[in-house]
């Protein structure tokens, strides 16, 4: 089973994104800041990361640069409600795809299944 | 100005008389004594003669061919300069109508002959003595009077007698230059300027001021004022008061100050749109997320319902969830609503707590979730209503927090402290950081327009110069204590005004003791009547 690290600190969001995507098939595992992201990150085998990019105890782009070293390889999905055009650029120039929130939940899956086919099809 | 009599050139005196004899008397004696001298022989002559030579003295005899001395004196007194000439009037009539006749002629004095040489040397001397003082007074006003020309501010003196009646002494003729209206009509009716030309809204402040000044307070101000024309302008009254007996003078300069403003609302404008930048992020996030709530969960309760598996539970739950995050929003569209709605320069009394916690839940997600900083409030549980414009409040507190958040790019706290010192009748609102802190080089700049130590497009370098310009209008203060890798506390005191003003504007003690902490040493303390120059170089020296 494909396993999914959510991390958001808006709990009815948190609990909407568990819903959804184990409905959609995945196991979730939810955690509410970017520090318990790490310690999970490291801790247990995930294949995607879906993250809040404002979310307290790391900030999004700190967050993925800890995760890039914990975990190298998997996919990281950004979710965020406001993004200036500078934070944009560095979250891209690390590879990874920010989502502007309300997003809907078909574009976030395809983006998910995109992002797994690509690592799956990597030789990493 | 009078050229004649001058220390440096002897005084010319005219000696008019048809005795031959005396006459050579006369100027053989005057001349030992140094003096220039003319000579006429008759009263046209000596009018003529003095209209050529234009003499510091008129020596003159009054029985003479052509034209007598009472004639010739009378039309010397209405040429130029004949008015300040003294005439000494030289004869030998000595009833009570001739004596009458010289003077009122216009003689200054008169000698009787025979001549007593001894009194008429003394009494030349001292004309001219006097006509020496009156015409270095006469310089002395003309100077004065063309300097106080030369400046385009309106100058004014006025007296508050012991009875607390205010009669203006002096009102400098630039007013009409200023004000459209002749200096003679503000002289003579002093409520004129208070009751009239001031603009209505400024009215109570300007009253203030005045009342201040009627106690021996020195001040100065910026108010509005109606033109004669119906231009209103802006201008600053600055006054001083000196004690003389029982009655007070008070000097003041009111300049026009209408372009700076204007120049300090497009500075204000630029910032403004900074600062709704930081809000608009702010309020970007804060609905968008309640939003992916709404739209996601609405969404898959709609999928749940086609494939008929949607709980009546479930459905509630989640059905609270829209309910409670659609109320969020709306929370954040009313604070945002508050911001906007408010009108610049609209003052209206409002709860500075109040405007915080508004304030915050646009910003503090931000500051918190973005930066990795937690906002901690202290605020006062009572507070009395402060008449503020809410915009320009919420401008200050947005800016000051951003300020913070920067100063802390590894995280930190942000604290928020209002207190009310009831023996000071003042507000107190303190943002300060657990930040990088600033040099003494930096904190002498901070008010500096366009000064920043942010990376280019991370600040105007406007942002303080206005919070400044905002404070100093709300009769503020502000002090920043700093020190590197200390931390920054930036103090706002705000005088306590009731609305409507209290009667009798109490005592309003600057810097008196109070409940809250003073400021620390260090602190620098920007005062609001100083000028934005004399903030960087002398309100923030140590």
């Amino acid at each position: 089973m494909t396993r999914i690290l959510v991390a958001d600190d808006q709990h009815d969001l948190l609990e909407f994104l568990d819903d959804e995507l184990t409905d959609a098939g995945f196991f979730v595992k939810t955690v509410d800041n970017g520090a318990d992201a790490v310690v999970f990150a490291a801790e247990e085998p995930f294949d995607l990361f879906l993250l809040d990019m404002l979310m307290p105890g790391l900030t999004g782009i700190q967050a993925i640069k800890v995760l890039r070293k914990v975990a190298p390889g998997t996919p990281v999905i950004g979710l965020t409600g406001y993004l200036g055009r500078g934070f944009m650029a560095q979250a891209a120039a690390l590879g990874v795809t920010c989502l502007s929130k309300p997003v809907e939940m078909d574009e976030l899956l395809a983006e998910i299944h995109n992002a797994l086919a690509v690592t799956s099809a990597s030789p990493v | 100005m009078t050229e004649s009599c001058q220390p440096d050139l002897p005084a010319t005196i005219l000696v008019v008389d048809d005795d031959k004899i005396l006459q050579a008397m006369l100027v053989k004696m005057l001349k030992k004594d140094g003096y220039s001298l003319k000579i006429a022989a008759n009263g046209h002559q000596a009018v003529l003669a003095f209209e050529q030579f234009q003499p510091d003295l008129v020596l003159l005899d009054a029985v003479m061919p052509v034209m007598d001395g009472f004639e010739a004196c009378a039309r010397i007194k209405t040429l130029p300069h004949g008015a300040d000439t003294p005439v000494l009037i030289i004869t030998a009539l000595q009833d009570n109508k001739s004596v009458e006749d010289a003077f009122r002629a216009g003689a200054t004095d008169f000698i009787s002959k025979p001549i007593h040489w001894a009194v008429l040397r003394q009494r030349v001397r001292r004309l001219l003595a006097a006509k020496r003082a009156a015409d270095a007074l006469k310089a002395s006003e003309t100077l004065f009077r063309q300097v106080i020309h030369s400046i385009s501010d309106h100058i004014y003196v006025t007296e508050v007698t012991a009875g607390g009646k205010n009669i203006n002494r002096y009102v400098s003729p630039n007013t009409e230059t200023l004000l459209g209206y002749p200096p003679e009509i503000i002289e003579r009716d002093w409520t004129l300027w208070p009751s009239q030309l001031i603009h209505p809204d400024d009215r109570q402040i300007a009253a203030e001021h005045a009342r201040n000044l009627s106690r021996g307070i020195d001040g100065e101000i910026e108010y509005r004022m109606i033109r004669a024309d119906g231009e209103i302008i802006w201008v600053r009254d600055s006054g001083r008061v000196e004690t003389r007996g029982d009655s007070k003078m008070i000097y003041g300069v009111v300049g026009d100050i209408t372009e700076r403003k204007r120049s300090e609302e497009a500075l204000f404008s630029a910032q403004k749109l900074a600062d709704l930048g930081t809000l608009a992020a702010g309020v970007a996030h804060e609905i968008n997320s309640p939003l992916q709530v709404i739209t996601g969960v609405s969404q898959s309760l709609q999928r749940r319902l086609n494939e008929n598996r949607l709980e009546p539970e479930y459905l509630c739950r989640k059905l609270d969830v829209i309910h409670r995050n659609g109320w969020r929003c709306a929370e954040i569209v009313r604070s945002l609503r508050t911001y906007a709605h408010a009108s610049a320069g609209q003052m209206e009394a409002h709860n500075l707590n109040e405007i915080i916690n508004d304030t915050l839940l646009l910003t503090e997600h931000q500051l918190k979730n973005w930066s990795n900083i937690s906002v901690v409030t202290d605020l006062a549980a009572e507070l009395p209503l402060f008449v503020c414009d809410r915009n320009q409040m919420t401008q200050v507190i947005i800016n000051l927090l951003t300020n913070a958040r920067d100063a802390m790019p590894d995280g930190g706290q942000a604290t928020l402290t209002t207190r009310y010192d009831e023996s000071a009748r003042q507000l107190l609102l303190q943002v300060s950081d657990t930040g990088v802190g600033m040099t003494e080089l930096v904190k002498t700049k901070i008010f500096d327009p366009f000064f920043t130590t942010k990376e280019v497009d991370q600040g105007t370098g406007l942002g303080l110069s206005i919070i400044a310009g905002i404070v100093r209008a709300h009769s503020g203060t502000i002090a920043v204590d700093s020190r590197p890798g200390r931390g920054t506390t930036v103090t706002l005191r705000f005088k306590h005004r009731e609305q409507p003003a209290p009667a009798g504007a109490a005592a309003i003690a600057a810097g008196g003791e109070g409940r809250f902490d003073d400021p620390p040493a260090g602190a620098a303390v920007v005062n609001t009547g100083t000028t934005q120059a004399q903030f960087s170089a002398k309100g923030l020296e140590r």
